[in-house]
């Protein structure tokens, strides 16, 4: 009975951790591949959207580059990585891992040990102690 | 006339909040004060405001931010709106609503006498800097000489329903957290940490807490229907301001709800509360200084930005030098076994620490810019990598939690009853939805996982539970089924984007839809074009809607928005958006149909309105319990 329990729990955590990574599935603009990439892609001109849902003239010829180069078969990090190059760092809606990002990274890890943290010391004594 | 009698009264409202807040200077000489000052100051505002909404309705050009801001074109409805749709305007809502909190707050003689004057007196010295705030450099009553002849629109983008009463709500919830600041101030004071003292806050930090999460159900409904892109959550600044007060308003009051049952943790509870308020005032910087542009984003002056600044500090600083100085002494402790207490604590600790990131995330674009960096942007993917995990956990938690107990008592057995029951719930529910949907195993996988979330808190709260709690209980059960709404979405959704010629014919997995030529007509203060997509079931061929995606172009200020067409159903939404992919220069249109297949979508918003409902029950009837209380003479001072 106990194993059921933890089986529940388990899948649970499993489904959790499953769900960030389910993403739109693309069944007809170009490839699946294609499609995760507009989403990372910001539209230049547009607050905040992302080239898979702009059809802004430079979001439209943007897509049209990165299928090319990907039927050329670039890799997406060169194909970020030329676009960086044009448009900047702030195309990417997510930001490399790099020397000026890395407190942005460490930041939710900070956050978790610092609230969890004040949590432990606040709620005191350990169960040894208290009996 | 009326403008000058609104900018008097935004006048008396300054005078009134300096006196009601005088008190924490000289406490014996304007105690006293301080309730009648309190009410001048909210019928002052009202006054103000309602001057401000009848010179929009009459559309007086005279006005600057009628100007700026109206349209003799714009339907009625949406002039009304107007006066709070532009930056001016919505930081008078803020004004006004603080006040109405530090009227009512007035009026609740469910404490101590001291500590009620000083919590007013708090309000007051927020509401001093407000209405200071506006008069300096936001003032919604400046002329204008010449008066124009016509006015110079409201953003197209606004002109819509959920955006009439969001802003009003929005500001129900997170200028609402004010009161529970003032109180935890006030708490801090006057040294009071007992468990009455947890009982007010709760009561006073409810309904902003309900408001908030209605507002954010909102906003995100409006973003879903109006942007025209499919999504219900961007991730975007403005967004992320209003979520932050959100988290943390939850984690404080359940922190509440542990103070007011075990009579400790005061200290991170009056912590939590003055920080929710702080995230709050930080949303208001980042919405209202147009410190990060956004689509949202309606004010640029540096000015503004500094005095908002300014005030976010005083907020902070204050709420930080009383917390340190008067904090309650002394550890709580909780024993480290499966209680209510220790799913309490972690669930609010998650949701702080999701608060956390979301602002490090969200403030990082701009301190990096103004260190010289490159500029770089904060999108989904680190949201969806950090703050969102954190959330599902303590979403899981909220789950497991119900079948918690007060005490250290608890043990696994606890579980095992509400998961076989979710687990059975789940298998059927993902079947049943496999079946009808035609979904593979590991998608029927994902959404019979996500139905066992309310089918958990289902069978704790409500069926075992009996509903005891009924308010509590449909407030869980909200989060549970907006859960649902969110994975299903996240894990089943389908995209295909397509170029057409009128007469084609699109194949999704479920439906077939006609595209058929698009036509030209003029709207109200817009031209449209639309087409008209005839859907119908796949198999059957059966004829199931007409459906009319449009592209609205707007004269006034030359702008082009999408409308998406929406079938909703219970179990997906198909959305069509209508688009032009036509490369510059070119004459003729080149059409695109972009068709979104949404599963579970709209359950997102009918949990948070659940959740609200809930939430909003469980408030009054506290309030109306405390008032039966006081009406008897029952209260006990708090000190």
């Amino acid at each position: 009975m106990r194993q059921w329990v933890w089986s529940c729990i388990v899948a649970l955590v499993i489904f959790a951790l499953l769900t960030p990574a389910g993403h739109a599935q693309a069944v007809d603009v170009g490839d699946q591949r294609a499609h995760d990439l507009f989403n990372e892609i910001r539209c230049p001109v547009c607050s905040g959207q992302s080239i898979a849902e702009s059809d802004v003239p430079v979001s439209v010829s943007i897509r049209q580059y990165v299928q090319q180069r990907l039927d050329a078969g670039d890799s997406d990090t060169v194909i970020k990585q030329n676009l960086v190059i044009r448009y900047g760092e702030n195309i990417l809606f997510e930001p490399a891992l790099a020397p000026s990002t890395l407190p942005l990274w460490l930041a939710p890890w900070g956050a978790l040990v610092l609230v969890f943290g004040a949590l432990w010391y606040f709620s005191g004594r350990s169960r040894a102690e208290s009996h | 006339m009326l403008i000058e009698f609104g900018h008097l009264a935004l006048a008396a409202a300054l005078i009134a909040s300096l006196m009601q807040s005088m008190t924490l200077i000289l406490p014996g000489r304007f105690s006293h004060l301080v309730k009648p000052a309190a009410a001048t100051q909210a019928a002052a505002l009202l006054f103000a405001f309602i001057a401000l909404v009848a010179a929009f309705s009459v559309s007086d050009f005279s006005g600057k931010l009628v100007a700026n801001n109206s349209h003799t074109l714009k339907p009625w409805f949406y002039k009304l709106a107007g006066a709070w749709g532009n930056h001016e305007g919505s930081m008078l809502l803020w004004a006004l609503i603080l006040s109405v909190y530090g009227w009512l707050l007035s009026r609740d003689h469910g404490m101590d006498d001291k500590l009620r004057i000083s919590a007013v007196g708090v309000m007051g010295a927020l509401g001093l800097g407000v209405c200071l705030f506006l008069l300096i450099s936001s003032n919604p009553f400046e002329r204008l000489d010449p008066a124009p002849f016509e006015g110079r629109g409201l953003n197209p983008l606004l002109q819509d329903v959920a955006l009439v009463i969001h802003p009003p709500i929005l500001y129900a919830g997170y200028v609402g957290f004010a009161a529970p600041y003032a109180l935890a101030v006030a708490a801090l004071l006057h040294r009071a940490s007992d468990k009455q003292m947890a009982g007010i806050l709760l009561r006073w930090s409810l309904v902003p807490m309900a408001c908030l999460t209605l507002g954010v159900g909102l906003g995100s409904w409006w973003a879903y229907r109006e942007l025209g892109w499919g999504g219900w959550w961007f991730w975007d600044p403005v967004e992320n301001a209003s979520l932050m007060p959100l988290l943390m308003g939850i984690g404080s009051v359940h922190m509440a709800l542990l103070w007011r049952r075990t009579g400790q943790f005061a200290g991170l509870t009056l912590f939590a509360m003055l920080a929710t308020f702080c995230f709050s005032v930080l949303g208001t910087f980042i919405v209202r200084s147009g410190a990060l542009t956004s689509v949202h984003s309606f004010a640029v002056d540096p000015l503004r930005g500094s005095l908002i600044l300014a005030y976010m500090f005083a907020v902070i600083g204050a709420g930080a030098v009383v917390f340190i100085r008067r904090r309650p002494v002394g550890r709580s402790n909780v024993d480290r076994q499966i209680s209510r207490q220790l799913a309490l604590l972690s669930g609010a600790g998650l949701l702080g620490a999701a608060t956390l990131t979301v602002c490090v995330g969200t403030l990082y674009p701009l301190l990096i810019e103004q260190l010289g960096g490159d500029p770089l942007t904060v999108g989904a993917p680190y949201f969806n990598k950090t703050a969102s995990p954190m959330l599902g956990l303590a979403l899981i938690l909220l789950v497991l939690a119900t079948a918690t107990k007060w005490g250290g008592s608890g043990s696994l057995k606890d579980f095992r009853k509400p998961s076989a029951f979710a687990l059975i719930a789940g298998i059927l529910g993902g079947g049943v939805t496999a079946l009808f949907a035609g979904l593979e195993i590991s998608q029927a996988a994902i959404i019979g996982a996500a139905l066992m979330l309310p089918a958990f808190v289902f069978y704790q709260e409500i069926w075992v539970g009996k509903l005891k709690q009924f308010g509590i209980a449909v407030a869980h059960l909200g989060f549970a089924v907006a859960a649902v709404g969110m994975i299903g979405s996240a894990a089943l959704s389908k995209d295909i984007v397509r170029a057409v010629e009128p007469g084609d014919v699109i194949e999704t997995p479920g439906h077939v839809l006609t595209f058929n030529p698009v036509e030209r007509q003029p709207g109200p203060n817009y031209v449209r074009e639309f087409s008209t997509v005839d859907v119908a079931v796949k198999t059957s061929k059966k004829q199931l809607a007409a459906l009319s995606p449009e592209r609205r172009w707007y004269p006034t200020g030359d702008m082009v928005t999408t409308e998406a067409a929406i079938r909703s159903t219970l179990f997906a939404d198909l959305y069509v958006t209508l688009g032009d992919l036509r490369t510059p220069g070119a004459t003729e249109p080149d059409w695109a149909l972009r068709i979104r297949h949404r599963p579970f979508i709209s359950w997102i918003w009918f949990g948070l309105l659940l959740a609200f409902l809930g939430s909003m029950q469980s408030a009054f009837k506290r309030v109306g319990r405390h008032a039966k209380t006081v009406s008897s003479g029952l209260a006990v001072p708090a000190e």
